[in-house]
């Protein structure tokens, strides 16, 4: 008998199915994996330090840059923990607006998840139909704040500017012909053959496994831990809205796409919820002291060009103090530590990116794989490295 | 689902008997999450089998790691804080643990929660602080090399070093950072409000 020796490969940085910029170390034995070890941080940007050195509303956008397939979901955490600090609540149609726009990022991240996953493992139609539903959210991003992506449309103290007029029938309309979309996608992958070969049995993750890893989201609902945090920590609108949470039952790759899929229905179900009864009202807090006045009130009173100008120079003083504030977002849970000294910048920003636990769990995931599973697993675990590297 | 302080500083309460070595203060701080009961205890030393307890005990159960960070304080005595997150089924503890300049030493989580791995990691790499009986302790997000622990305070922002790649020797050099335009940080101390205001 030969003796044989594993082989070390290098995966990535620069892979299309390692999501972006990953540098994977793979052991093989023969075909299968032995270790696989993450380098991460090949995007890092100091976005922690960063923030230290600009103003509350500054720091903002760069919460759209982590995840830059779930931008509002990350600036609302942002947001919150501002919030929070400063004690203040946003008006009720703030509240609607935000919820509504949490849910279309939702649809976003899960379209890309579940179509890139099924281009990793070989399917190329899906990706197709879910990039034309994607440009159709996107635009509705693009309507609300006039960005693309990168909205920074969620201030501290409400939302950066109302919806415009006609955009509520918009998503409505979308929402009914969405529904249809995810059946296609239903009819295209879940009783497909080579989908279910190779997604089901892969990358399981037990239980008790995904909660000591700090795994959270699609996940950890994947390894049938019903733990949302919408439910469990309810914000926003979502106490008044009625929506469930699937669990998987497995783990495995097959449970998350599942999860993922469903999740996507139940966000339509709340979007139609919110626009029926989205009221009217203001959408930023009435206190001029965090958010900025209106441009046409600038053009006749002094005050606001004062408040104006405080605002976008200074920015306003938020009282020492520290919170940690994490939301649902897409991926799982994002967390904010945000800590302030008094000051108009915050003295520490901690941000708690779901991606980052999630792909350390990727060598016990991957463990006793083909390399092909490899992919795969990358793949549920929607991984952005925005995100990751911070 | 909210127990309320009473029981919070009850359970506390034990917690302080059981491990005086290593709880120093615990407190009900609400000012984290609102629906669920918030743990914040102040800890000298994490010792491996008082994380063990918190995790696996009947009383407490805090078996979900959710995150593991530090912040600096410049200027304090204990000037790095590790913090460590984790959650049970209804509630969420803080264990904060102050640490000074030149005693940066940690222990590790790892032995209870294994996702703390790669947070103690960054936590290293970012403030230099070490953790006791750490598996891999190893830089994780800054580049191969790199020197300083970008996130203390007393790192500039824009850094040290620039990386290019050199045409004439064909690779990769590192040099000092030039920059031809000062990094303008406004001082904004608002002159209307004093100390008293």
């Amino acid at each position: 008998m030969l003796e044989t020796k594993n082989f070390n490969i290098n995966f990535g940085p620069q892979h299309p199915a390692a999501h972006g910029v990953l540098r994977l170390v793979v052991e093989l034995s023969g075909e299968s994996v032995v270790r696989s070890e993450p380098h991460i941080g090949l995007l890092h940007r100091g976005t922690e330090k960063l923030i230290e050195y600009k103003t509350f509303v500054q720091g903002l956008p760069y919460f759209d840059r982590l995840d830059y397939v779930s931008m509002m979901a990350q600036e609302h955490a942002y947001c919150l923990a501002i919030e929070n600090l400063l004690n203040v609540s946003v008006p009720i149609r703030a509240k609607y607006i935000r919820t509504i726009f949490l849910e279309i990022t939702r649809l976003l991240n899960h379209l890309l998840a579940v179509s890139t996953h099924a281009l990793d493992v070989g399917a190329l139609t899906p990706f197709l139909w879910a990039f034309e539903e994607r440009e159709k959210l996107i635009e509705f991003y693009e309507r609300v704040s006039g960005a693309r992506m990168h909205a920074a449309y969620f201030r501290p103290g409400g939302v950066s500017q109302d919806m415009p007029a006609g955009l509520v029938e918009d998503i409505f309309t979308f929402c009914i012909a969405f529904s249809k979309r995810v059946d296609e996608f239903e009819e295209m992958l879940t009783n497909n053959r080579i989908w279910k070969n190779r997604l089901i049995g892969v990358g399981i993750v037990p239980a008790k496994k995904a909660l000591e890893f700090g795994f959270s989201g699609p996940m950890l609902r994947g390894s049938g831990i019903a733990w949302d945090l919408r439910k469990v920590t309810p914000y926003e609108m979502y106490p008044e809205t009625d929506f469930s949470v699937f669990i998987g039952t497995y783990g495995d790759c097959y449970d998350r796409y599942l999860v993922r899929l469903y999740e996507m229905r139940e966000s339509l179900n709340i979007i139609q919820q919110l626009l029926e009864k989205l009221p009217e009202g203001h959408v930023k807090l009435d206190d001029k002291k965090i958010t900025p006045p209106s441009r046409a009130f600038m053009k006749f009173s002094m005050e606001s060009l004062i408040h104006h100008f405080k605002l976008y120079s200074e920015g306003f003083s938020v009282p020492a103090s520290e919170t940690y504030v994490s939301v649902e977002a897409p991926k799982g849970e994002f967390g904010v530590y945000l800590q302030a000294n008094g000051t108009s910048r915050p003295s520490r920003c901690r941000i708690r990116a779901p991606g980052f636990y999630h792909l350390q769990g990727l060598d016990f995931m991957a463990k006793n794989h083909m390399l092909a599973d490899l992919v795969t697993i990358i793949g549920t675990q929607d991984i952005v490295f925005g995100e990751v590297d911070r | 689902m909210v127990k309320g302080l009473k029981y919070t500083m009850k359970k506390l309460q034990i917690l302080n008997q059981l491990f005086p070595e290593s709880v120093s203060t615990g407190y009900y701080y609400p000012g984290f999450a609102k629906a669920r009961d918030v743990y914040v205890i102040v800890v000298r030393e994490r010792e491996p089998h008082f994380l063990n307890f918190l995790a696996n005990s009947y009383h407490f159960c805090f078996n979900y790691f959710v995150d593991e960070y530090a912040s600096d304080d410049l200027g304090l005595s204990k000037r790095f804080k590790v913090f460590l997150y984790a959650r049970s089924l209804d509630s969420e503890i803080f264990l904060v643990q102050p640490l000074s300049a030149n005693n940066n030493f940690s222990v590790t989580a790892e032995t209870t929660f294994r996702g703390s791995n790669w947070a103690e990691r960054e936590i290293f790499d970012m403030y230099g602080v070490y953790f006791y009986n750490h598996s891999d302790l190893r830089r994780i997000l800054t580049d191969y090399g790199f020197e300083g622990f970008p996130l203390r305070k007393d790192f500039p922002v824009s850094g040290y070093v620039q990386i290019r790649y050199d045409e004439v020797s064909k690779r990769i050099v590192t040099e000092p950072i030039e920059l031809t335009q000062e990094y303008r940080y406004f001082e904004f101390n608002n002159p209307w409000v004093g100390k008293n205001a």
